[in-house]
């Protein structure tokens, strides 16, 4: 076959080659990122950074592809390469800006809204995140990552009860037409042998029956009454309709936020805070259209907020708060703390407040009755070796020591007395 | 041990039948609530059908009630939430309380931005106060809610707008300048900043047109006078008693209401604590006629009337420089022992006569005690008043000189001795108060232009020089006022903020004078956070014993003058000048000494009493005491006569700060006003005068508490053998620490029972206090009022012993019947190990922690009172009202439950005023019982701090409101299975016993003896009142 000098056909030879080159050399560079350490930085930006910072787009923070490259161009200081003041700047900014680099002086004025400060990473969980910033396309349909959320706690089948019922219904039904069948053969056997039929009163009309019934009446009765008056006041599955269609199936569900992102005070104190507009408007400041809604309800949060979304600025003197319905009410005698559980208990929000990365709207899921509470401290194991506040108690120490108990649950140390939840 | 007879009043001594019948009885009334229904009710005929129609429609109105939908509640969050709040959690912001002349270096304790308690601040950064507070900084945090407070400026009763005042007024202040002098008449003023503001605008209103008159309600003017002559210095310095190893106080109240009281208990009480390391201990000798908490808490106690007074100070004048002697052993000894303490001894005086202070000064430059215990770096701020000042403003209205007059931080139409101030202020072309609550010089003025509170404030203060406080707000203001402060600035032509002010001030002079920051910002940010920066020291005076002869001789020629019958006006520690009277919590605080709660009376000694036909030991359930007619220089005052162990025969006293008329609520009238009844001697208002005394055949019903809750019935052993409290000397102490509580052994032995005991594998919470150093001052149970949500029931319930107070304090008395021995004993519940109340409440509202607390679950109670009844210790309180409306239907106001008792006509139960309640603490209903919880909340609280922060629990972490406000260090407490805790060592302290603990309560509130420095013995008398009257 001879080969003609056929620009169609060269450029049809062309066009396949350079796309093969081409993916050859991404395929190349990108070769030098680490799959793992990728994976790492990305699961490392969707926790700390995601909220403010968009790799590729401004939000609250700057784009960020190309960041280690401007800094990196902002020259050495005092003995420190720009990388180096990066990594300074991303555990605490302040630190960055005292000392004196001029690029995070100019950063720091360049945006309304001060940085976080995370000090807990390390240099190389930061390197990691550049690595993702950088090249925040690479290994796009990777694996999803494991769900968090601690399904355990998930609602009881409801099937199983069901199906109880049916079987115990089948069961009366086999009763009752056997009884009718021996009572019909009976009476044929008594017809052929010519005995005559005592006229039989029928099984309703017995004293015994009656006071079968009236013993059952009573006892139901009385069981509901008090079943009834002790629910008085409680409100499980309670689920009223919010000012704003807020969902925590597509915030906690679909992109995971930390339900302690928004709720940051369940682990400091008493109560756990409903977020306050400003920790909305962190991310909503981009995120103006939901997938279901439109933007609709997002401008609920903007009005409230004050936001003019067109001019991006806040007018104070418009915003009005957002007037939730509160779906968790405790007794006033009632002392609940938070942090208690969470922060000291290490007690998992879906626990008590059920899988609420599921639910579109919130409910309540437990039934918050203090047999319910007592259940739990009876049955919950309290961080009895891990934390050194237990080394007090020397004696339970002992037991456990020589097996006298096997676990130390929150009742164990008292967290069934009276005055720990009333006072 | 000794055999002493220990007695709370003279009729529980004496065990009297009308006493008896009733004071056993745990509860007063039979039926009380039967009263309150109306015959129509009790005569009306009804039949079974009629009750069951009743039970049938309440029993579905219940249900019907319970059943409805939960109210739909909001839950609204912050638009912007401020970084430092987080929900639940309390933000504490040092500052500093200056009020009614007191001072106090604290910690507002804030709720979601809303001030509901003060504490004490850290010792390190409270040098004056010492980390300890006072019943009235305390109380101060209740005045804030007050719903009676101005709303707006006022032009006498008719609202205006801030505008209109600066205008109308700025006009007629410069009329006022062109014709006569413009006065701000005030208290003492601490803040440097407030009088750079006051110079400005006396400046603004040019030279010679402006005065400021600085007038204290309680006077301190004859010391005052006397130093400037003695040193030439119109100051007080500053008194060191944790330098002193003897102590004389010539009827100066010292631990109660003298000069620095919180300072002086803190101080005091280092010399007074002993201990297996330290048996040294300070000695104090108190002269003084009407009892007051020092003279009772003094080794010895020499009881005089106030003639005899000024003579054993010339007596120990002559001592101390060897010119001579005196006739009363007593003082004889009391001067030798100031001499053998040269220069570490001290005598202070409570006499505002010049004279008598000058002879204070003479002795204590005689003893060399200028330089050690007495120094001159640091004077006071706090007293800078001249009673010469209300004689200046009557006189200047009068005369025409004064055209316009201020009024701020006082009130004088109420407590000024001299008469006419009121009409003289009409002669004003202008009359402006600063005050935020009506009082009686409010009324009087044209203008009210009410300040901010404190709490709502900037301010700075100095309450000795060089010690320099900052006070920060703690809450941005509730209504319509105005710093007084900006409104001067604004009036003098300086715009911006007193705020600005301050801080340009502080730059300007403070900054420049420490060492310690290196910019201003830094040091500034520093003094707010800390609340307090100290100045290098630079004071001094020289003493240069001027008037002292001519002192000696005036006292020698005056004699005797005051005759037979004399009285002496005082200070209460409740209500001070009167500033606190509308303030409920410390209405209802019964008086340390006399135990009597929402009035003034006449302390009379008690055999006086019987000879003359007044009933010392009234119905204990009528309370009703005899009405005397008290006359001092024709002006006359009618009072009931309380009979007060340890006052002189002839000796009559009263409290000042009595008699409000111009207050919010009439609840708050209480007593009288008897400052008018004040006369002048020499420059000053004396304290003591010659009166009449008569009977008038009235009677008055006084809320007297002393023999409310009695543990030392007769039935139950009596007052003879119930060990309550325990004592010693100095001397038995030092030879066998075991001394007075040599029992202890015995009765622990004694203790054996048949029920297994309770563990407490982790903590066992355990409280110590030390009858030594507890001076009965009150500070605790104010503190446990605002701590713990306890209510104020009003004079009315107090009189039928309901009072709610969790901690009460016991006051015994021993020994001489006209001048007795008296033990404090602080007295809330025991949490005993073998309760007797838990184990007779039939539904088990009440029970035992695995801590050692005896709980008390509200919700759970029934109100059976079965254990109120059983509680040896008579410290559990019940509802018998909804006193703070926590059942109300659906509404937490209104007069829903038309109860007419205390906390609902004072308002306490409103929206505004319940925002001082302790949202960790639940609001008790009708119909429970509830006591002292250890402070639970804290406990928890402390417990979780510890677990957060992964460590161990110690002692920082858990302290009750009672320990956190002793000014004395009395009360300790913790958890005694923590080897490392300072409450074991106290447990376990020879000195340690617990109140009747023969009968094997277990208590875990533990005493230390009361340890008293004295060698001579007392004569225990007992006097039969009955015999002697017939």
């Amino acid at each position: 076959m001879k080969f003609e000098n056929n620009p169609s056909r060269s450029k049809k030879f062309i066009l396949p080659l350079l796309t093969i080159l081409l993916t050859l050399g991404f395929f190349f560079a990108n070769a030098e990122v680490d799959k793992a350490q990728w994976a790492d930085g990305k699961s490392l930006f969707k926790s700390n950074c995601a909220a403010c910072h968009n790799p590729k787009a401004d939000g609250t923070g700057p784009a960020l592809q190309g960041v280690t490259a401007r800094w990196e161009g902002a020259g050495d200081f005092k003995g420190k390469t720009g990388k180096q003041w990066l990594h300074t700047w991303v555990k605490n900014y302040n630190d960055a800006v005292s000392g004196g680099y001029k690029y995070a002086v100019d950063m720091a004025g360049s945006r309304p809204a001060a940085m976080n400060v995370f000090a807990t990473l390390k240099d190389e969980d930061i390197d990691k995140i550049l690595l993702y910033v950088e090249n925040p396309d690479f290994g796009a349909g990777a694996a999803k990552a494991p769900v968090a959320a601690d399904n355990s706690a998930a609602k009881p089948e409801e099937g199983a009860g069901a199906a109880l019922y049916i079987f115990v219904f089948f069961l009366i039904l086999l009763v009752a037409i056997l009884i009718g069948v021996t009572n019909k053969l009976d009476k044929i056997v008594a017809d052929k042998n010519g005995e005559p039929v005592a006229a039989k009163t029928p099984f309703y009309k017995t004293t015994n029956f009656k006071v079968a019934v009236l013993l059952v009446a009573i006892v139901y009765g009385g069981y509901k009454t008090v079943d009834v008056v002790t629910h008085f006041g409680r409100q499980q599955g309670y689920q009223p309709t919010q000012p704003i269609k807020f969902s925590h199936a597509l915030h906690a569900g679909t992109h995971k936020i930390d339900c302690q992102y928004c709720h940051s005070t369940a682990n400091i104190g008493k109560a756990s805070n409903i977020p306050s507009l400003n920790t909305c408007m962190n991310c909503h400041k981009q995120v103006s259209k939901g997938p279901k809604y439109g933007t609709e309800e997002i401008a609920k949060i903007y009005a409230a907020v004050g936001w003019d979304a067109y001019n991006k600025a806040y007018d104070l003197s418009k915003a009005k708060p957002v007037e939730w319905v509160r779906i968790h009410n405790l007794p006033d005698h009632v002392y609940f703390n938070h942090s208690q559980h969470v922060n000291a208990g290490k007690v998992k929000c879906q626990t008590c407040h059920g899988n609420v990365q599921d639910m579109e709207e919130v409910y309540q899921y437990s039934p918050l009755s203090m047999g319910w509470c007592i259940n739990c401290h009876r049955n919950t194991e309290v961080q009895f070796a891990s934390n050194k506040y237990y080394g007090a108690y020397e004696k339970i120490h002992e037991d456990l020591k020589n097996k006298k108990i096997d676990k130390v649950t929150v009742a164990t140390v008292g967290g069934t007395e009276c005055q720990r939840c009333h006072y | 041990m000794s055999d002493k007879i220990y007695w709370k009043g003279i009729e529980e001594k004496e065990q009297t039948e009308g006493f008896r019948a009733n004071a056993e009885k745990e509860f007063l009334d039979e039926l009380p609530l039967l009263s309150s229904i109306t015959e129509s009710v009790t005569t009306a005929k009804s039949s079974r059908k009629d009750f069951l129609k009743m039970l049938g429609f309440s029993t579905t109105a219940a249900v019907i009630a319970a059943s409805c939908e939960m109210p739909l509640r909001k839950s609204i969050p912050y638009i912007w939430r401020p970084e430092e709040i987080v929900p639940g959690v309390a933000n504490y912001y040092a500052s500093t309380f200056y009020q009614g002349g007191d001072y106090g270096a604290v910690l507002v304790k804030t709720r979601e931005g809303r001030p509901i308690k003060i504490e004490a601040r850290d010792k390190k950064n409270a040098r004056v106060t010492k980390g300890s507070s006072s019943a009235r900084a305390q109380a101060s945090v209740l005045s804030l809610y007050d719903g009676a407070r101005f709303r707006n400026p006022k032009k006498g009763k008719e609202n205006i707008t801030w505008e209109v005042a600066d205008k109308e007024i700025g006009e007629k202040l410069k009329t006022a300048a062109a014709s006569g002098k413009v006065v701000l008449f005030s208290s003492s003023v601490i803040s440097p900043s407030t009088k750079a503001v006051i110079a400005e605008f006396g400046t603004s209103l040019g030279a010679g047109k402006f005065e400021h008159l600085v007038y204290d309600g309680i006077s301190y003017s004859g010391i005052l006078d006397a130093n400037e002559k003695s040193f030439g210095k119109r100051q007080i310095p500053s008194y060191n008693f944790s330098a002193a190893k003897v102590i004389v106080g010539v009827g100066a109240d010292f631990l109660g209401t003298w000069l620095s009281p919180v300072e002086f208990s803190a101080d005091y009480a280092v010399n007074r604590r002993v201990s297996k390391e330290k048996t040294d201990m300070s000695r104090h000798i108190q002269i003084e006629s009407v009892p007051t908490i020092t003279g009772y808490k003094a080794d010895t106690r020499i009881s005089q009337k106030p003639s005899e007074m000024h003579a054993s100070l010339v007596d120990l004048y002559n001592i101390v420089t060897g010119a001579g002697s005196s006739k009363n052993e007593k003082i004889n000894k009391a001067g030798k022992e100031l001499l053998e303490a040269k220069g570490a001894s001290l005598v202070v005086c409570g006499s505002n006569n010049t004279d008598a202070q000058l002879v204070v000064n003479a002795i204590n430059n005689a003893l060399g005690n200028y330089g050690t215990t007495i120094t001159w770096d640091r004077p006071y701020n706090t007293k800078q008043g001249s009673d010469k000042a209300i004689t200046s403003l009557i006189e200047g209205l009068n005369g025409g000189s004064i055209k316009g007059v201020l009024f701020y931080e006082t009130n004088p139409v109420y407590n000024s001795p001299v008469k006419g101030l009121a009409e003289a202020l009409k002669k004003a072309d202008v009359s402006v108060s600063f005050a935020n609550r009506v009082d009686e010089t409010s009324v009087a003025c044209n203008y009210i232009l009410p300040d901010n509170h404190w709490l709502e404030s900037w301010n700075d203060a100095e309450p000795k020089v060089g010690i320099l406080n900052t006070t920060q707000p703690a809450i941005s203001k509730l209504f319509d006022t105005r710093p007084v402060q900006e409104t001067l600035l604004k009036w003098a032509g300086k715009e911006g903020s007193y705020y600005e002010f301050i801080k340009k001030y502080w730059e300007g002079n403070i900054y420049n004078k420490q060492s310690t920051y290196n910019g201003f910002w830094a040091f500034w940010d520093n003094a707010v956070a800390d609340g307090e920066v100290e100045l290098p020291a630079s004071g001094t005076a020289s003493y240069n014993g001027a008037g002292v002869s001519e002192a000696v001789a005036a006292f020698a020629s005056a004699g005797s003058s005051l005759g037979d019958v004399q009285v002496r006006f005082y200070e209460s520690i409740a209500l001070g000048d009167g500033y606190w009277a509308d303030n409920p919590w410390m209405q209802e605080l019964p008086d340390p000494v006399s135990k009597v709660a929402w009035d003034n009376y006449i302390i009379a000694n008690p055999r006086w009493m019987n000879k003359n036909g007044y009933t010392v030991d009234p119905d204990f359930k009528a309370k009703e005491y005899a009405v005397a007619k008290l006359t001092v220089n024709g002006q006359s005052v009618e009072l009931p006569v309380v009979g007060v162990p340890g006052t002189p025969e002839g000796v009559f006293g009263v409290a000042l700060g009595y008699g409000r008329d111009v207050v919010a609520h009439d609840e708050l009238k209480t007593g009288k006003n008897v400052f008018q009844m004040l006369s002048k001697s020499g420059d000053n208002f004396t304290l003591a005068a010659k009166a009449t005394i008569e009977k008038t055949g009235a009677v008055q019903k006084v809320a007297i508490t002393q023999t409310h809750f009695n543990i030392t019935m007769k039935d139950l052993g009596g007052v003879k053998t119930r060990k309550t409290v325990k004592e010693t000397t100095l001397k038995e102490y030092k030879k066998d620490q075991h001394a007075g509580n040599e029992d202890r052994k015995e009765i622990l032995e004694e203790m054996v029972t048949l029920y297994s005991e309770h563990e407490y594998p982790g903590h066992h919470w355990t409280m110590v206090i030390d009858l030594n150093t507890c001076t009965g001052c009150g500070t605790c149970v104010v503190a446990c009022n605002a701590e713990n949500n306890v209510p104020v029931v009003g004079k009315d319930q107090v009189t039928r012993s309901r009072e709610m107070h969790w901690m009460r304090i016991d006051r015994y008395y021993t020994g001489e019947a006209d001048n007795p021995d008296v033990v404090f004993q602080p007295m809330l519940c025991q949490h005993c190990d073998n309760a007797p109340c838990e184990n007779v409440c039939p539904v088990a509202a009440t029970n035992h922690s695995s801590e050692g607390l005896n709980q008390m679950a509200y919700n759970r109670c029934i109100g059976t009172r079965y254990c109120a009844n059983n509680c040896p210790y008579k410290v559990r309180r019940f509802n018998w009202y909804d006193y703070q409306q926590a059942d109300a239907f659906d509404k937490q106001y209104g007069t829903s439950n038309d109860m007419n008792v205390a906390s609902e006509t004072l308002g306490l139960h409103e929206p505004l005023t319940r925002m001082v309640l302790n949202p960790d603490v639940t609001v008790r209903s009708r119909g429970v019982m509830e006591k002292c919880s250890f402070c639970v909340q804290r406990l928890q609280g402390g417990k979780l701090e510890a677990k957060k922060a992964n460590r161990l629990l110690t002692d920082a972490d858990v302290v009750t409101a009672c320990q956190n406000a002793c000014p004395t260090n009395a009360i300790t407490f913790g958890d005694r299975n923590n080897k490392e805790s300072a409450v074991l060592k106290q447990f376990t302290d020879e000195r340690a016993f617990g109140v009747i603990e023969e009968i094997h309560t277990m208590p875990n509130v533990l005493y230390l003896t009361q340890v008293r420095n004295r060698e001579e013995e007392k004569k225990y008398e007992v006097i039969d009142y009955y015999h002697e009257k017939a």
